[in-house]
């Protein structure tokens, strides 16, 4: 094959110092550029030269690295391989990371969570107490406009024209009690004071009653309380009476929500 | 049969060219445990060649290091089409080491005695053993090429020797040699010659 083909001796030349690596820098390129324009016989005559050069490295006295270079290759390759397989393991770092500041994250929402069902039920609490105090208030501001009322009605009755005024003591189960009636003919109104009675039981209240001609006429029902030492009631059924002339005034303790006619003890009395 | 042990004699039989592609396409996979072998397969040439041309037994291991780390690195990107793994990983080391001693120390280098003996040079069989495969293929390889150099007039070997196993350039050779430049090309041109006439049979196989 060879034999049928042989290039220049320039060719030959620089073919087999480059073939052998043993050409200069400006040799080398020179015999690079020839190749790049060489005929195909040529070429195959410097790739069969190249050839035989790659078999001399089969005569080379061969030798026997320390064991340490293998031991410290083997560790660089370990070494490069986690790169690669770094990809995969930064980002499960990364993972890692993430998880962890999910876990941190999670557990600082559960804090605040937390935080503010505790705040909320404080707020809760705070609004109940806020809402008690109100209703407390609102009950005083009732009471006291429900007193000022009757006040106003018992100031208004007693600025009236014509007022009578009956007095009432107390009887032989409760001698301490006393009150009065303040009656006003013209308006059919009356107040009615009542102090140191005792406390009606559960089933019981104490009825008032004008009596007329030894007739008693339910003039209507209260209770009292042991807080209530001195007690105003309005009573608006007077229009019965207003023609007649009422004798005395009475209170007794009768069931709950009162008798036609007195059935229980007589705690006041009071005549004309 | 004949032509059996003449492709066994120059290391392209099936079994040694094949066990060398599948180790690098294992390589190639970053299979480590193939590069260990694949060092185990190619340590004592490399390093020979390597140490051949550097001539220092510390810089010689740093460079076949070296040179692994470069297969390691450069294995996915060797075409199988375009050559054996041998001749890449031959060319690879011998290139490695011949960029390293031009690239620094080159005077230190030239005052070097370089003896070359052809009883020294020749291929040391032990130390493989672990591999009698690898083992017949390169004691196989070695002989062939040993016997084609002894056929070529020695002024003209000597100078291929040197270019080849020292790494030394024609311009260093003929400092070397004390020979005029001219004179280490032609013995150079006409040695090569001889050498590819010698293994031309075997090239053809060898592909």
């Amino acid at each position: 094959m060879a034999d049928q083909h042989t290039p220049d001796e320039r060719f030959q030349e620089l073919c087999a110092g480059y073939v052998l690596g043993a050409l200069e820098p400006g040799e080398r390129r020179v015999f690079e550029e020839m190749l790049e324009e060489a005929s195909e016989e040529d070429r195959a005559w410097y790739e069969e030269l190249k050839a035989s050069a790659a078999q001399l490295s089969y005569g080379v006295e061969r030798g026997e690295p320390s064991p340490e270079v293998k031991e410290r290759l083997m560790r660089r390759i370990a070494g490069r391989a986690q790169p690669a397989a770094g990809q995969g393991v930064a980002p499960a770092r990364e993972e890692d990371s993430w998880t962890r500041m999910a876990v941190a994250a999670s557990f600082v929402l559960l804090v605040v969570s937390l935080s503010l069902i505790f705040y909320s039920f404080y707020l809760s609490s705070q609004l109940g107490d806020t809402r008690q105090t109100v209703e407390r208030q609102e009950a005083r501001i009732e009471q006291l406009t429900s007193e000022l009322e009757q006040k106003e009605e018992m100031l208004a009755i007693l600025g009236s024209r014509e007022i009578n005024v009956i007095f009432m003591s107390g009887m032989e189960v409760n001698p301490d009690g006393y009150g009065k009636v303040i009656w006003d003919p013209e308006q059919e109104q009356a107040l009615l004071q009542v102090s140191n009675l005792p406390a009606v039981p559960e089933d019981k209240d104490y009825q008032l009653w004008m009596i007329r001609d030894n007739k008693p006429v339910s003039a209507g029902v209260f209770s009292m309380t042991d807080d209530m030492g001195n007690a105003f009631f309005k009573i608006e059924r007077l229009a019965d009476v207003r023609e007649a002339a009422a004798n005395a005034f009475a209170v007794t303790m009768e069931p709950k929500g009162g008798m036609p006619q007195p059935t229980g003890d007589m705690y006041l009395m009071g005549n004309m | 049969m004949i032509i059996f042990n003449l492709l066994m004699a120059i290391g392209s039989s099936p079994e040694g060219a094949e066990r060398e592609m599948q180790l690098l396409r294992r390589i190639k996979r970053r299979d480590q445990q193939a590069l260990e072998e694949f060092y185990e397969l190619y340590k004592g040439l490399l390093f020979g060649m390597i140490l051949s041309v550097v001539g220092d037994r510390e810089e010689a291991e740093d460079l076949l290091q070296e040179v692994f780390l470069r297969i390691w690195e450069k294995a996915s990107s060797f075409d199988e089409s375009r050559g054996n793994v041998y001749s890449w990983v031959v060319t690879l080391a011998r290139n490695r080491a011949i960029d390293r001693i031009r690239s620094k120390g080159y005077k230190t280098r030239e005052k070097q005695s370089q003896v070359l003996d052809d009883e020294e040079r020749g291929p040391t069989l032990e130390g493989n053993a672990r591999d009698p495969l690898a083992n017949t293929i390169y004691a196989d390889r070695a002989e062939a090429v040993k016997k084609a150099l002894r056929e070529i007039p020695e002024e003209q070997r000597r100078v291929i020797e040197i270019a080849y196993y020292k790494g030394l350039s024609q311009s260093e050779i003929a400092g070397r040699l004390d020979l005029p430049l001219g004179t280490v090309k032609t013995r150079t041109r006409l040695g090569m010659m001889k050498l590819k006439e010698l293994l031309e049979d075997t090239i053809e196989h060898h592909g």
